[in-house]
C-alpha cells in the first residue's frame, strides 16, 4: 500500500489533518485505533469557549472542518464575554457527543481521496533519516511520503483512579505503545504530562429542581460560514456548588490520591486543576462552582464541569452526593487522570515538521497542548503543510500578528512545556486586532493561498470588506444632529454610549446608508468596531509593524550558538535548543535577555 | 549600541581606564578571551599569572619586547564571568607616565589586543548581561559626571537603584493587568469581579509614583548636563566683573567702556556639588545698532536657554534696563556696585540681592539663592534612585504616565476591559524599555499564583 500522506490517530488533530490533505488532492490514509471513536471528545462535550472559540473561527476561515461539525451537533450555544469588548467575545457550543463523532465520521467518509483504516501504528519506517512509511499491527508496512502523527493522550497512556491504575488512552480504550519509544530512540526528547476528567452522571438521578438553570442564547451562534439551516433542539446547563462537607470528604481521600501520593509524575495544567487540587491550594474557599452539562440531546448523561478528579471511586461518589441536587446521584463513569507522552515542540519547526526526522509532522496533544481546538488547529496546519510539500508548495506559517493559531504554534515551540498548553486571549499580544468575528477577513489572503475555501466564499469575504469600507466612508462623510449639535456620524459613534444601531435610527441619518447598513449587518459591525476603537487599533497596528520588522530578520537554521561568546550561557543553551527562525522569535524565548537580542542583531547586521 | 562591529566582540581590547594625566597610578585594562595570554606575554613571571586565581592582585615586572624592564607594577586578575565586562580581565596598575602607558598599551596590541573604543568595556558588560541598559548608561554618566551630585546619581543608577525602582512600578502594573485578565480569560470561573474603585485606586497610585519620577527629570537633567546660569543685563553694569568674581579667575575682559563683551564666555564651576555652566553675555538694550546687533542676538539666545538668569543692574545709575517678561520666573535680580552710592530703587516685586562684584561682597548669597531657586540646595536635593537623568528614561516614563492616564479614563468611561489592559501593557512596555522585557507568561503566572482557577 502506498500513500502520499499517512495520518496516525483520528482525534481532533488527525481528523483535520486527514480532511485537509485529501481535499488538497493528495492520496491520504487515516489510521486510527477505533473508527467509532473518530474525533471523540475525551472530556467535556463542548467546542469553543474563551480563546478556543477564536481558534475554531480561524480554522473555519482557513477551510477546516471542526466548526462545521460542531454547528451540526450543537445543543446550546453562547457568546462568552459579551459584556466585554468585541475582541474578547468567544463563541462556545455545547455538543451532543455522539452526533459530533458521527458527523465527523460521515464528513470524512464522504471525502474523496481519503481512506480510513482501523489499526494501530506501532512503528515508523525510515530511510536516510527520513520517514517513508508506518508499520501497523495488522496490516504491516504502509508506505508514505509524509507521515503526520496525532497520538493524543494515547502514547503510553496510563489512567489513574485512586489506587487503581491501568494502561489506557482514555477510559476503556487501549493505549498506543511502541511508536513513542521508537521516536525517543531516534533522538526525540520526551516528557510526561497529565490531565484529568470529571465523572459522568446519570441524568435520571439528578434533582434539577435544586439547580440553577442556564440556557443558551436565543439566536444560535455558529462557528461555520456554512451553518445548518435549522438548529437542533436546545438543552440547558445547570449550576451548583460544592460545600465544606464535600471538601472534608475529598480531603479524607487524599491519602489514596495518585496525585498526592506521588504516583503520577506528569505535570497537569494549572488552569484546569482537579477538585482535590482546588481544595488543597485554595483551602480558604468554602465552595467551588460546578456546571452540570448535558452530554447529548437525550439528556441521559451529564458531565460535571469543575469536578475533575482521580480520587478513589468511593470518595468521588460520596463527595458528589453532598452537592445540592446530587444527593441521590449515580455515576456512569468515575473521573480519572491520564498520564501520557509528549514530545516538546521545540523539536519542530513552525510548519510543525520534525527537525530531527524528515517528512514527519507532529500535531495535537503529543506536542504539549490540551484541548480539542488546540489539537485541531495543529492538525490542520501539519496536514496542509504535509500536502503542500508533496505538491511542491512552500510551508504555511501563521504569524502572531495574523492569528491565534500563529500564537499557539510559536508559543509551543518557544516556551518550555511546563504544563499542557491551553489558549488564552492574553497570550495574543495583538488581540485587539485578532477578533473572532473578523477571522475570515483577516485570514482571507492565507485562505486563498491554501485553497480550501471555495471561491464563492472568498468572494463574499472580499465583498464584506468592501462593504465595511463603504460604510466607514459614509459615516465619516455624513453628519447628524445630536443634542442640538451637528456632528460627524463617525465622531459621534466613537462615544461609548452611542451604538450604530441607534445612530442609524436618527431621523436625519441618510436613508440610503441606513438601508445599506441594515442589509450588511456583519460589515456594519466591523465598521463600528473600527471606528469605536480606532485609537487602540491604530496603536496596535503600529506595534504590529515593529513586530514584523523583527520577524523579517531571519536567523540561520544551522548556527552554533555555543560559539558566540557574547551571548549569556542560558541564551546560548536555549537558542541551540529551540533554534528560532527569526530574531523576533528569539526575543520571546525565556532566558534570552535584551542584551542577547542586541548581540544577535549585531551579528545579523554583520551577516554572521 | 547597535553599531558595534561584530569582530570587535570577539577581539580582546585594551585601554587606559583611569583619566589621562591625573594621579600617580594609571590602570590599563585588558578584556576578552585572550587577555590572560596577552598579559602573560608582557610580564616577567608568566606562569604565575596563568595559574593565578580570580580576584587576586600580584606584583608584576612588565617587560619591553627585548626583555628590559618597562615598569614595576601590579596586576589584578578577574576571570569570566565574574568581571566587569563578563570576560577575562587583566588590569595593570602602572606608574602614571605617558611613556609607560603608551608602551604597555603598545605591547598589548602587538600581542594581539586592539585599542578599545570609547565605552566599549561598558558595552561588553551590557552585551554579556553583567548590567542592564539603565546601568550601562549610568556608567557612561559616571565617567562624564562633573559635579558631585551628578556623580552620586550616576553611582546610584549604576548600582541598579533606578532599575529596581522601575521594576517595582512595573510589577504593580503587571499585578493590575493580571487582575483584569482574569476577568477576560477566566470569566466563566467563579472569581469575584474586581471592584472598580479598587482598580481606580491602584491606577491612581501608580500614576502618582510615575509622575513623581517623571518630574525628577528636570532636576536630573540639570545635574547631568550642568545648570546653565546666564549673567545678563545692560551694558557696563559689571556682568563680566561678576562672572570673574564668581569664577575666582580673570576669564572675561573687564573695561569701563560699555560694549566690552561681545561673544558670550562660559566656564564650568561647581556650587554645592552641582555642576554649573556659567555664561557671561554682551550687554542688552534696544538702543544698540550696527555690529553689536549680532552680539545682542547671541546674548538673547543665551538668556532663552538659561535655567536661571542673573539679571544685573548698576545700583549707581538711576536708570536701569528691566528684565524681559519671559524670564521673570527664572531670574535673580542682582544689584551690582553696592560699594558706591545707591542711586536707584530695586523694583520690590523681583527676588533680588545686592552685591559688589568688584569687592566680592554678597557673592555666596548668589550661590545659595541660585541653588535654592532650582531646588538643588542641600535641603531639597536627595538624588539617587528617584532621579531621572536621561532624556530616554524621561520619555519612557512620560509615556508610561500617559498610558496609565488613558487606562484611567477608559475605566472611568467603562470601556472594555481589554482596552484598559492594552493601555496598562503599553505603560509597562515603556517602563521595561528602560531595562528589559516582559511577556504574557508573566501575567498568566501571576493569575495562577493568586486565583483558584479551573472548573
Ligand atoms: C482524561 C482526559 C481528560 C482531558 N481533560 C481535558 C481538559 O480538561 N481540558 C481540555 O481542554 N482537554 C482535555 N483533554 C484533552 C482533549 O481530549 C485532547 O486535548 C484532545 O482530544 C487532543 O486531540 P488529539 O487529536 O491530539 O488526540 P486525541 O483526541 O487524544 O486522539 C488521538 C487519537 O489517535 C488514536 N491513536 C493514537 N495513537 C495511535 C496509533 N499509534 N495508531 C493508531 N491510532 C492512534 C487514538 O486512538 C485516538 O483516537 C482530556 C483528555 C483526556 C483523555
Ligand atoms: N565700583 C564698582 N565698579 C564696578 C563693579 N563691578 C564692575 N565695576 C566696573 O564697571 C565697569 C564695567 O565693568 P564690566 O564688568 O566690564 O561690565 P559689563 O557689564 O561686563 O560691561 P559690558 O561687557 O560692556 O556690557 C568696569 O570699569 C568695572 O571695573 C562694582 O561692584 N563696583
Ligand atoms: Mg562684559
Amino acid at each position: 500500500m502506498d500513500y502520499d500522506v499517512v495520518i496516525v490517530g483520528g482525534g481532533h488533530a488527525g481528523c483535520e489533518a486527514a480532511s485537509a490533505c485529501a481535499r488538497l488532492g493528495v492520496d491520504t490514509l487515516l489510521i486510527t485505533q477505533r473508527e467509532a471513536d473518530l474525533a471523540r471528545m475525551s472530556c467535556n462535550p463542548a467546542i469553543g469557549g474563551l480563546a478556543k472559540g477564536h481558534l475554531v473561527k480561524e480554522l473555519d476561515a482557513l477551510g477546516g472542518i471542526m466548526g462545521w461539525v460542531a454547528d451540526r451537533s450543537s445543543i446550546q450555544s453562547r457568546m462568552l464575554n459579551r459584556s466585554k469588548g468585541p475582541a474578547v467575545w468567544s463563541p462556545r457550543v455545547q455538543c451532543d457527543r455522539e452526533l459530533y463523532t458521527e458527523g465527523m465520521r460521515r464528513l470524512l467518509g464522504d471525502t474523496s481521496g481519503l481512506d480510513i483504516l482501523e489499526d494501530e501504528v506501532a512503528d515508523i519506517s525510515l530511510s536516510n533519516g527520513a520517514v517513508n512509511g508506518v508499520v501497523t499491527i495488522q496490516s504491516g508496512t504502509i508506505n508514505a511520503r509524509k507521515v503526520v502523527l496525532c497520538g493524543g493522550t494515547f502514547w503510553n497512556g496510563v489512567i489513574y483512579i485512586g489506587e487503581w491504575q491501568k494502561p489506557a488512552g482514555r477510559i476503556g480504550e487501549d493505549p498506543a505503545v511502541g511508536i513513542s519509544d521508537r521516536l525517543e530512540k531516534l533522538g526525540l526528547r520526551r516528557i510526561r504530562l497529565k490531565t484529568g476528567t470529571p465523572p459522568r452522571l446519570d441524568g435520571n438521578t439528578i434533582n434539577f429542581n435544586m439547580l440553577e438553570r442556564q440556557d443558551g442564547e436565543e439566536e444560535p451562534i455558529w462557528f461555520s460560514s456554512d451553518p445548518p439551516v435549522e438548529s437542533l433542539p436546545q438543552r440547558p446547563c445547570f449550576l451548583t456548588y460544592t460545600n465544606e462537607e464535600t471538601h472534608d470528604i475529598l480531603q479524607g481521600g487524599l491519602d489514596r490520591s495518585p496525585l498526592y501520593t506521588g504516583r503520577i509524575k506528569g505535570v497537569g495544567p494549572r488552569y484546569c486543576p482537579s477538585i482535590e487540587d482546588k481544595i488543597v491550594r485554595f483551602a480558604d474557599k468554602n465552595r467551588h462552582q460546578l456546571f452540570i452539562e448535558p452530554e447529548g440531546l437525550q439528556e441521559e448523561e451529564y458531565y460535571i464541569n469543575g469536578f475533575a478528579t482521580s480520587l478513589p471511586e468511593d470518595v468521588q461518589l460520596k463527595a458528589l452526593r453532598t452537592v445540592p441536587g446530587l444527593s441521590d446521584v449515580k455515576m456512569n463513569r468515575p473521573g480519572y487522570a491520564v498520564e501520557y507522552d509528549v514530545f516538546p515542540a521545540e523539536q519542530l519547526s513552525l510548519s510543525l515538521e520534525c527537525r530531527i526526522i524528515n517528512n514527519l509532522y507532529l500535531a495535537g496533544q503529543i506536542n504539549g497542548t490540551s484541548g480539542y481546538e488546540e489539537a485541531a488547529v495543529q492538525g490542520f496546519i501539519a496536514g496542509i503543510n504535509a500536502a503542500r510539500s508533496i505538491l511542491g508548495n512552500d510551508q504555511i506559517v501563521l504569524g502572531r500578528d495574523q492569528a491565534y493559531i500563529g500564537v499557539l504554534i510559536e508559543d509551543l515551540i518557544t516556551k518550555i512545556p511546563e504544563e499542557p498548553y491551553r489558549m488564552f486571549t492574553s497570550r495574543a499580544e495583538f488581540r485587539l486586532l485578532l477578533r473572532q468575528d473578523n477571522a475570515r477577513q483577516r485570514l482571507l489572503d492565507v485562505a486563498q493561498k491554501i485553497g480550501l475555501v471555495s471561491t464563492r466564499k472568498q468572494q463574499s469575504t472580499k465583498e464584506s470588506i468592501d462593504n465595511k469600507d463603504r460604510i466607514i466612508k459614509g459615516l465619516k462623510s455624513t453628519s447628524v444632529l445630536y443634542n442640538g449639535v451637528r456632528m460627524k456620524s463617525a465622531e459621534l459613534l466613537k462615544r461609548p454610549e452611542i451604538k450604530l444601531t441607534d445612530l442609524v435610527n436618527f431621523t436625519d441619518f441618510p436613508g440610503e446608508q441606513r438601508e445599506f447598513i441594515k442589509i450588511h449587518s456583519q460589515s456594519a459591525f466591523h465598521a463600528e468596531v473600527e471606528i469605536k476603537y480606532n485609537g487602540y487599533l491604530v496603536r496596535q497596528q503600529a506595534q504590529v509593524e515593529s513586530f514584523r520588522k523583527m520577524e523579517q530578520l531571519l536567523l540561520p537554521v544551522v548556527m552554533d550558538y555555543e560559539s558566540i561568546s557574547a551571548l549569556s550561557a542560558e541564551a546560548r543553551c536555549e537558542l541551540n535548543r529551540i533554534r528560532p527562525e527569526t530574531l523576533g522569535q528569539a526575543s520571546r524565548i525565556p532566558g534570552v535577555r535584551a542584551a542577547d537580542v542586541s548581540v544577535l542583531m549585531v551579528l545579523l547586521k554583520k551577516g554572521w | 549600541m547597535e553599531d558595534v562591529n561584530i569582530n570587535s566582540l570577539e577581539d580582546t581590547i585594551v585601554a587606559l581606564s583611569t583619566p589621562r594625566g591625573r594621579g600617580a597610578i594609571a590602570v590599563v585594562r585588558l578584556s576578552g578571551e585572550r587577555s590572560l595570554e596577552i598579559a602573560s606575554e608582557i610580564v616577567e613571571n608568566s606562569e604565575k599569572l596563568l595559574e593565578q586565581q580570580t580576584h587576586r592582585i600580584a606584583r608584576a615586572r612588565l617587560l619591553f619586547e627585548n626583555g628590559q624592564l618597562l615598569d614595576d607594577a601590579l596586576y589584578s586578575l578577574f576571570l569570566k564571568p565574574n568581571s566587569y565586562t563578563g570576560e577575562n580581565v587583566v588590569e595593570f596598575s602602572i606608574h602614571c607616565s605617558p611613556f609607560i602607558i603608551a608602551n604597555v598599551i603598545d605591547r598589548c596590541c602587538r600581542e594581539g589586543a586592539r585599542p578599545a573604543e570609547p565605552g566599549e568595556f561598558t558595552q561588553r558588560a551590557f552585551l554579556n548581561g553583567r548590567i542592564d541598559l539603565a546601568q550601562a548608561e549610568a556608567v557612561a554618566d559616571l565617567i562624564a559626571s562633573e559635579g558631585e551630585a551628578a556623580h552620586r546619581a550616576a553611582i546610584s543608577q549604576k548600582e541598579g537603584n533606578l532599575s529596581r525602582r522601575i521594576e517595582s512600578i512595573h510589577d504593580n502594573l503587571l499585578e493590575t493587568v493580571a487582575l483584569l485578565e482574569t476577568e477576560i480569560d477566566f470569566s466563566d470561573e467563579d472569581i469575584p469581579i474586581v471592584d472598580k474603585g479598587e482598580l481606580l485606586g491602584r491606577m491612581a497610585i501608580i500614576r502618582e509614583i510615575l509622575v513623581e519620577l517623571r518630574d525628577t527629570y528636570q532636576r536630573g537633567r540639570m545635574l547631568r548636563e550642568g545648570v546653565r546660569v546666564v549673567i545678563a543685563g545692560a551694558a557696563n553694569v559689571g556682568k563680566s566683573t561678576l562672572f570673574n568674581a564668581l569664577l575666582k579667575e580673570d576669564r572675561a575682559i573687564v573695561h569701563e567702556q560699555p560694549g566690552t563683551t561681545r561673544d558670550s564666555v562660559s566656564a564650568r564651576i561647581e556650587w554645592g556639588g552641582v555642576g554649573i555652566r556659567l555664561v557671561d553675555t554682551a550687554g542688552l538694550g534696544d538702543h544698540l545698532k550696527g555690529p553689536d546687533k549680532a552680539a545682542v542676538t547671541k546674548a538673547r539666545a543665551e538668556v532663552k536657554q538659561a535655567d536661571l538668569v542673573l539679571w544685573v543692574i548698576d545700583l549707581s545709575e538711576s536708570d536701569h534696563e528691566l528684565p524681559p517678561a519671559d524670564i521673570i520666573d527664572r531670574m535673580l535680580l542682582v544689584g551690582n556696585k553696592s560699594d558706591i552710592s545707591v542711586k536707584c530703587e530695586i523694583p520690590s516685586e523681583f527676588k533680588h540681592l545686592m552685591v559688589s562684584a568688584l569687592k566680592g561682597t554678597g557673592l555666596t548669597k548668589i550661590t545659595d539663592n541660585v541653588l535654592n531657586m532650582l531646588s538643588l540646595d542641600s535641603n531639597s536635593i536627595e538624588i539617587g534612585s528617584d532621579t531621572l537623568t536621561r532624556e530616554r528614561h524621561y520619555r519612557a516614563v512620560a509615556e508610561a504616565v500617559e498610558s496609565v492616564e488613558n487606562a484611567q479614563s477608559a475605566l472611568q468611561k467603562e470601556r472594555g476591559t481589554e482596552l484598559i489592559i492594552a493601555d496598562l501593557w503599553e505603560s509597562a512596555k515603556h517602563l521595561s524599555s528602560i531595562m528589559g522585557k516582559m511577556t504574557a507568561d508573566d501575567v498568566l503566572n501571576r493569575i495562577f499564583g493568586e486565583f483558584c482557577i479551573g472548573k
